[in-house]
């Protein structure tokens, strides 16, 4: 049979996971679905801006468990602003060594090393400074998932 | 049924959890319950600052029981936080940047760095110990997510 090396259990499942695209202007958010538990190894998002200038942020959040008075958040601002009418891609790992860069219209950061429960969410963040015409799409993430 | 691939009880307990405020002008310090490790993973913290004219200079840290210094975090000069700011600390293990600090806009700082890895038994301290406070600052919505196990 010879030396068969089978994914430990203990190592969870790899999973990639497409968030539906928010509505125009509006954040993106992924809640952890009941009965899992989650790290989130990468996310990748597109942002695209209408020709209204003004200065765009984005960030990275994350919260909870509990929605409605929440108990914990992050939050990551790149502080390259994105003028109008740019395109830019947002790409978010784990040991990323790479923070708060732009290169080539793409942004680098860093992940948090932590192990998501149920309800908990994360997501991006115009951080309030989106404009008509502004959208994130494209929102791509693998995740390491635990059943609990 | 498949790979079905539960957490091992290795992992420790992801648990997430709020601390109340502490006085005003006071630092905030959470220590370790009775009968678990924690290994601390994230923790944000805001203060708001008064208006009397001060540098309030970052420092988090890790003590152990008998009150002695296990991990100091300081902010450089650029980085401190000014009266009149509301400024944001959001610390995390695998945060690659390091004395950051951001005006979101003018009165709000958001600042990022890395917390170590750690593991933390019972009666540990971890939490700030900030220079140049005024009795007037106030600390708030302190959050910490950790992983825990029972000893």
């Amino acid at each position: 049979m010879g030396n068969v090396c089978l994914t430990p259990l203990e190592g969870g499942e790899i999973v990639i996971i497409t968030v539906p695209n928010p509505g125009g202007t509006s954040d993106w958010i992924y809640s952890v679905p009941a009965g899992y538990e989650m790290t989130l190894l990468s996310v990748t998002w597109q942002v695209s801006t209408s020709a209204l200038v003004g200065d765009r942020y984005i960030g990275y959040f994350s919260w909870g468990p509990v929605a409605d008075a929440v108990l914990y958040r992050m939050l990551t601002v790149f502080t390259t602003v994105i003028i109008a009418g740019q395109s830019r891609a947002v790409v978010l790992c784990l040991q990323s060594s790479r923070t708060n860069q732009n290169i080539v219209n793409h942004y680098h950061d860093s992940l948090p090393e932590i192990r998501y429960t149920p309800g908990m969410r994360w997501g991006g963040t115009w951080a309030g400074s989106s404009l008509p015409g502004d959208q994130f799409f494209n929102i791509v993430q693998t995740v390491i998932r635990w059943r609990v | 049924m498949g790979n079905v691939c539960y957490v091992p009880l290795a992992g420790g307990e992801s648990v997430s959890f709020a601390l109340p405020n502490p006085a005003a002008g006071a630092d905030w310090l959470y220590t370790i319950p009775a009968g678990y490790e924690y290994e601390i993973r994230a923790l944000q913290c805001k203060l708001i600052c008064s208006l009397v004219v001060a540098d309030r200079r970052p420092l988090f840290v890790i003590y152990d029981t008998a009150g002695n210094d296990h991990w100091r975090l300081y902010f450089s000069p650029a980085n401190y936080t000014l009266a009149g700011e509301t400024s944001v600390f959001s610390l995390y293990v695998g945060c690659q940047r390091t004395d950051y600090s951001f005006l979101t806009v003018v009165t709000s700082r958001q600042n990022n760095d890395t917390l170590p890895y750690n593991r933390l038994p019972a009666g540990y301290q971890i939490g700030t110990a900030f220079g140049g406070l005024d009795a007037a600052d106030q600390w708030s919505e302190i959050r910490i997510n950790a992983l825990r196990w029972r000893v």
